[in-house]
């Protein structure tokens, strides 16, 4: 008699976690994706160098100086955005070994820059070149 | 013009990384951080396994995202297509490191000496202690900026001035160069179609890394 009120009990519990699990899911994905990306990148970026949108005067890295205000706070990318959990074993970049300071959420692949940052990209700061053969 | 730059053979690089030893010593590049560094990782699955000896640094690109992205303009690329940074500019915004495809910038983010389990009072080692007079302004690093490889310019500088080609001879190419046991580094002049370094991208299959962002190193390897 005990087996099976404590069987049934366990079962409760069990249906019970099961049916909070969406909510919890939701939550954890509402905290990921902490804004939403604005649809006009290139106008937001223009914007942020003309000087019209205000992303503070301090450069650094750190958040609060301006290179995680204009990625974050201006452009709303998320952190997962840019950092990954690691690099993959045959990825070719000088400093894989080190870690990003400060408690950072991870490494940066730099594939995600080149997205926006390439010639005639988005960004008004075109870091890198075209592809050459 | 010239262009110096470097080709590796990664057929020859068996990462002993005398090149790293090498490079630190010349320029005196602190603990933690590393002016020319072996990546390695494996290929292929068991029993066909190869182990990929990958020695980085800077690639002095013709199209250096460090000089764009520097918000100090500390970066420059000199006539020679060497890429440099000028450490009284620098402010330490680490835009370059971000910017960098390669990973091949530094900041330094405090002083750290080498050897402190043998020094009690963690003093520098006299080496260490060489006052900054004394060094070539390359080597006049403080906390707080960015460094990176030179491609020795102090020693393609005093070649230069000393009438000397460069890379001609141990004291005129860059530390690593020299060093490299399996004779897999080679400095020269790029744009010089006779030089050894453009005979070794002509005939052997010479790649630059990551051709996507467009930054056209000035490093080759041999694959």
């Amino acid at each position: 008699m005990r087996v099976i009120i404590f069987a049934a009990l366990a079962a409760l519990l069990l249906f019970a976690a099961c049916a909070q699990q969406p909510e919890v899911k939701e939550a954890a994905k509402e905290k990921v994706v902490e804004k939403e990306v604005p649809i006009n990148l290139p106008d937001t970026a223009k914007k942020i160098a003309s000087g019209e949108v205000d992303v503070g005067s301090e450069f650094g890295m750190e958040i609060g100086q301006r290179y995680h205000t204009i990625h974050v706070d201006t452009l709303g990318l998320a952190c997962t955005t840019c950092h990954i959990s690691g690099y993959a074993d045959d990825y070719i970049y000088q400093r894989k070994y080190k870690v990003p300071v400060r408690g950072a959420p991870g490494v940066v692949d730099r594939g995600v820059c080149l997205g926006c940052h390439k010639e005639n990209g988005p960004a008004v700061t075109a870091l890198y070149g075209t592809a050459s053969d | 013009m010239v262009k110096y730059g470097l080709v590796i053979d990664l057929k020859r690089c068996f990462g002993c990384r005398s090149c790293v030893a090498a490079c630190k010593n010349e320029n005196m590049v602190q603990p933690g951080n590393y002016w020319n560094f072996v990546l390695e990782y494996e290929q292929g699955k068991y029993p066909n396994v190869r182990r990929i000896f990958v020695p980085m640094n800077c690639m002095h690109c013709e199209n250096p995202p460090c000089v764009k992205a520097c918000p100090a303009k500390a970066i420059s690329k000199n006539d020679a297509g060497v890429v440099l940074i000028d450490y009284d500019k620098c402010k330490g915004y680490r835009y370059c490191i971000a910017a960098c495809p390669y990973g091949a910038i530094h900041f330094i983010d405090k002083e750290r000496h080498f050897y402190p389990e043998d020094n009690p009072d963690k003093s520098p080692t006299p080496y260490e202690l060489l006052p900054a007079e004394t060094r070539h302004k390359l080597h006049r690093k403080k906390p707080g900026i960015a460094e990176k490889c030179t491609l020795c310019w102090h020693r393609i500088e005093k070649a230069l001035k000393e009438g000397k080609k460069p890379g001609s001879d141990y004291d005129s190419s860059p530390a690593c160069v020299p060093v490299c046991p399996a004779n897999a580094r080679h400095f020269g002049d790029l744009d010089d179609p006779n030089s050894e370094v453009s005979k070794l991208i002509a005939t052997r299959r010479a790649v630059q890394l990551k051709k996507e962002y467009g930054t056209r190193p000035q490093v080759y390897y041999i694959v």
